[in-house]
């Protein structure tokens, strides 16, 4: 089983590796950069900018940079030789240490540095005179390989990590409130419209259950807000402060689910209850709920689990739609958002953290369907 | 079908009373519940570019004018009084003795030049900090260009000394310089041991932080309560630029404290760690999800604030705001949805509000292109557009047909029609270009605009007009926002959908968008006497003068017409009544210190 798991993560690595390429070369060749503005930026300002964030470098060289298979040129100090002076030295304000060059280009570095310096010759072209020959800097590896998702280029003061760990469990919440609602709902209506087939238990409930498919969300979201918000006043129309405010989106993401889920669970359990294993385990003389609870759902939900695993992926990483209705600070927004802005570390980022909680997921689903049925169990 | 068991357990859970809602509850605890739009992308006032920032801003932050929450008059902010000079380019401000920072220290002199060396630095990266150019010298140290040739000293170190200002350099031929260089002393010689021009020192191709002083900006703490601003033009709207937010003053230690002086994205506009002087302290800011801001405690008029906390919503969905509104979670709504504006207009007649706001919406032309080169057609083009019908069966929302291009009460200035809808004069311009370059008929001709539904309403209908009245073939194309942005900066279009928000209360801020080669022109169009115009208007600080050459302008617009003005934006919003002392103006600022909330009585 060990074994098992870590094959599959480590098969992980490249698909997220080839995720990772494909959506940094897309999302750069779209039109556009986080800069385009209806208010153009001044070209000397836009070349700051760009210089800030890399993006003056050529594209194979951000891509590698991003990765962090190359490091990063930092503190990059051209060394000023006074009139006459054989050495320059360069030291921070906080005076942790000393750089000394001399003018044959040797550096020499007392004290305490963060890390090693590294000099080079100032080409010719960018001397602003003989006094600038040299020019010293660090280097510094950071990036994805380091765990690294760069800052956002929209919300100049947030990382993209800090961003998606302040609305992912936002989203984990609604998430799990909804797939509560979900299974709560559908898996006893799915397995008492499969008990009693064609009666009115099984019409009314999937009939219900139809129509909560067909009901987009952004129709059932401002319909409750309509009756539960406005109308009666119980619940906020939009927030995610209190444990109130979570009752109607949950309700409209969850119902959704739930009208699979139950769609699902009877026809997984309609065709277990129709297996001759079944008519054994009955003809035995076991009791009923015996039947039910413990020789068919095993069976009948088979289809259930293979669905939920990368629902259940959508459903924690936050849907833009719930969000957007209800005004909640989710994961979900930044998908569709980061894109529109062109913020390209937030859209690697969202699409990196997404593929991951994919990957898991399947996993979890295989292990429990390995669980469930014996046949997947021998076959893996 | 499962709704009604589990609503019912809510009802037990939660009791049947309604509790109190944001409107009832903020009218008791004075807590202004606002929709803000677009989440802002940062509230350091020099990085931030969006007008949901600046609402924050606003409340956090204050410049050295305030507004009047009426009229928009320059009124006293942390500055008490200012003298302006005869040639009115230097202005000198007083600061008041008890304008504190939110950290209790004084604001100080300096501190407003610490700010406008920071934003006209280019190494920040501040995308709005060619509005401080009108500084002298502004424009020369925010490009990063060399600064203005005067005779310097360079020492090893300390500042670098004047020997003669630019002004008295410029004003010397070549005879003079030589001798003001023999005139040097031989210790001053030794003490450099070298004397340049400004223009070869090695210092001065690359500014950094250093280089402010020698490059002479226009902005000096003479002492710590007064500020001597010199401009590069009389500005006759300095006043009112002042209340831009890329004047207002950071806290110079709070800057310096996390390396924040010319780096973006060091995290000090962040809660817990913000300092401004303004009537409010930030307090929470959850992304997507609100900003709170408080009371505070050092302001010099807190006295007149009377609001605890005002809290803005980030709701970029109209829907979603309209909703909140109607289930009364927000005082006040940043817009209305368009398809809803009727519909309140019937049932809340006292809280929708229409406002005149400084914007215009238009279509570029581009004019390299054929046939729009010819500018027959386009006014043919601007002619047939009948503008009434469309803001009163297309907008529906009160906006006004655009004849000028610059928006009426604009700074005072208003231009009058420019020009009217002519469709016999349209059919002989088109009929006339026609025979002149001997073809039947006009080629497709392309109209863009940015995927939105009401930008499609309004293409729609142009397009049917164009083709009714003058037998023009349009076809609409429509693109994403920032492909179409990159569309329209390469000229890559034939016509293109464009609005122009106005950030202060000038024409300038419309006018000077249609210079040769401005920033935003985009049309390939070009009048030597309109850049003059603009120039002269720049320059001259008599008021009615300055409209002369704008009306001017305005005229030169409409005969020449590189865009086609249609409408003038309104700004709907709702209201709760219990909001006072929020006033309607075209630049939708309102000062949070005058808002207060009064309970009224509900018919609910």
């Amino acid at each position: 089983m060990l074994r098992f798991i870590l094959t599959r993560l480590l098969q992980s690595i490249p698909v997220l590796f080839i995720i990772a390429t494909l959506t940094f070369f897309m999302v750069r060749f779209a039109p556009g950069d986080p800069f385009t503005d209806e208010k153009t930026v001044p070209v000397e300002i836009r070349k700051k900018l760009e210089e800030h964030y890399g993006l003056d470098r050529p594209l194979w060289e951000q891509y590698l940079l991003y990765f962090g298979f190359i490091s990063k040129e930092v503190d990059k100090q051209q060394m000023v030789f006074a009139d006459g002076n054989e050495t320059a030295v360069y030291s921070p304000e906080n005076n942790q240490f000393t750089a000394t060059v001399t003018r044959k280009g040797k550096l020499v570095v007392t004290d305490q540095s963060p890390s090693k310096w590294y000099i080079r010759a100032v080409p010719e072209a960018d001397r602003t005179s003989e006094n600038h020959l040299w020019e010293i800097y660090r280097r510094e590896r950071s990036g994805l390989i380091t765990g690294d998702l760069g800052p956002s280029f929209k919300y100049v003061d947030r990382s993209v990590t800090e961003l998606i760990s302040k609305s992912f469990p936002v989203s984990m919440q609604l998430g799990l409130c909804a797939l509560a609602i979900a299974l709560c709902l559908g898996l006893p209506a799915g397995v008492i419209a499969a008990l009693k087939k064609n009666s009115l238990l099984d019409y009314v409930p999937m009939s219900t259950a139809m129509i909560g498919i067909c009901l987009p969300t952004f129709v059932m979201g401002p319909l409750l807000i309509m009756i539960f918000s406005s109308g009666l006043g119980w619940f906020s129309p939009i927030g995610w402060y209190t444990w109130g405010d979570m009752v109607l989106p949950s309700l409209t993401l969850g119902l959704y689910y739930a009208a699979y889920v139950a769609r699902l669970t009877r026809g997984g359990m309609l065709e277990v209850l129709n297996q001759d294993f079944i008519k054994t385990a009955r003809a035995k003389g076991a009791s009923e709920s015996r039947v039910i609870l413990k020789h068919s759902l095993r069976g009948g939900l088979l289809p259930v689990v293979s669905f939920l695993g990368p629902a259940f992926a959508g459903l924690i990483s936050g849907s833009f739609v719930i969000e957007t209705i209800f005004s909640i600070p989710g994961l979900g927004k930044f998908f569709v958002t980061a894109a529109f802005n062109r913020d390209y570390t937030m859209v690697l980022g969202t699409v990196l953290f997404y593929a991951s909680l994919i990957i898991v997921m399947n996993l979890l689903v295989d292990i429990v369907q390995a669980w469930l049925n014996p046949r997947t169990r021998v076959e893996s | 079908m499962r709704l009604i068991p589990l609503s019912l357990t809510l009802v037990v859970v939660l009791g049947c009373g309604r509790p109190a809602s944001n409107v009832e509850q903020g009218a008791k605890e004075q807590i202004l519940h606002l929709g803000n739009g677009a989440e802002p992308q940062s509230l350091d006032p020099h990085l931030a570019t969006s007008v949901s920032a600046h609402h924050i801003m606003s409340s956090l932050l204050e410049g050295l004018m305030a507004e009047h929450p009426q009229t928009l008059e320059p009124v006293p902010g942390v500055a008490e009084s200012w003298v302006i000079s005869e040639d009115r380019k230097t202005y000198t401000f007083t600061l008041r003795k008890d304008a504190k920072w939110s950290n209790g220290d004084d604001v100080k002199a300096s501190d407003f030049v610490y700010s406008y060396r920071r934003i006209l630095n280019q190494e920040l990266g501040a995308q709005y900090g060619y509005m401080v150019q009108a500084l002298k010298n502004g424009k020369l140290f925010n490009a990063g260009k060399k600064c203005p040739e005067g005779l310097w000293l360079f020492t090893k170190d300390g500042p670098p000394k004047v020997i003669a200002h630019p002004e008295e350099w410029a004003a010397l031929d070549d005879a003079g310089r030589q001798e003001a260089l023999a005139e040097l002393k031989p210790e001053d010689k030794e003490a450099t041991g070298k004397c340049t021009f400004c223009e070869n020192h090695p210092k001065l191709q690359s500014l950094d932080w250093e280089d402010w002083d020698r490059c002479q900006v226009g902005a000096r703490a003479i002492d710590g309560r007064t500020l001597e601003l010199t401009l590069e033009n009389p500005t006759p709207y300095f006043l009112e630029l002042l209340n831009h937010y890329t004047f207002w003053p950071v806290h110079p230690p709070t800057i310096e404290k996390f390396g924040a002086r010319i780096t973006r994205g060091t995290g000090w506009a962040l809660p817990g760690k913000y300092v401004g002087n303004g009537p409010f302290v930030l307090d929470e800011w959850r992304i997507n999800a609100r900003m709170v801001v408080k009371k505070s405690p050092t302001y010099w008029d807190r006295d007149t604030v009377k609001l605890s906390e005002i809290r803005f919503y980030p709701l970029e969905s109209v829907d979603t705001e309209e909703r909140a509104f109607r289930s009364k979670f927000l005082h006040h709504t940043n817009t209305v949805p368009p398809h809803r504006i009727d519909w309140h207009k019937q049932h809340n007649p006292g809280l929708l509000h229409l406002d005149t706001y400084l914007a215009v919406y238009f279509y570029r032309f581009n004019t390299t292109k054929k046939p729009l080169d010819d500018v027959r057609v386009r006014r043919a083009l601007a002619l047939a557009i009948d503008r009434e019908a469309l803001v009163k069966h297309v907008m529906r929302a009160g906006q006004q047909p655009a004849y000028s291009f610059t928006p009426p009460g604009t700074g005072g200035f208003t231009a009058g029609p420019q020009f009217q809808s002519d469709l016999p004069e349209a059919k002989r311009l088109i009929a006339e270009y026609l025979k002149e370059t001997g073809q039947s008929s006009l080629p497709k001709i392309e109209l863009r605009y940015n995927t939105s539904e009401s930008h499609k309403k309004v293409a729609e209908a142009i397009q049917a007009m164009w083709k009714q009245e003058l037998g023009i073939d349009v076809v609409l194309d429509n693109q994403e926002w920032k492909v179409f942005l990159k569309a329209v900066e390469k000229m890559d279009f034939t016509i293109t959908r464009a609005g122009w928000t106005g950030d202060y209360n000038d024409p300038n801020t419309f006018m000077d968008m249609w210079v040769t080669d401005g920033g935003h022109n985009n049309t390939g169009w070009s009048n030597a006497r309109y850049d003059e115009l603009i120039e002269m208007a720049a320059k001259e600080g008599d008021k009615e003068k300055r409209k002369e050459y704008f009306r001017e302008a305005e005229k030169i617009l409409a005969e020449e017409m590189p865009m086609l003005p249609i409408y003038f934006y309104v700004r709907a919003s709702l209201r709760d009544q219990s909001v006072k002392g929020w006033w309607p103006n075209v630049l939708d600022h309102h000062p949070y210190k005058h808002v207060y909330l009064e309970d009224v009585p509900r018919k609910d």
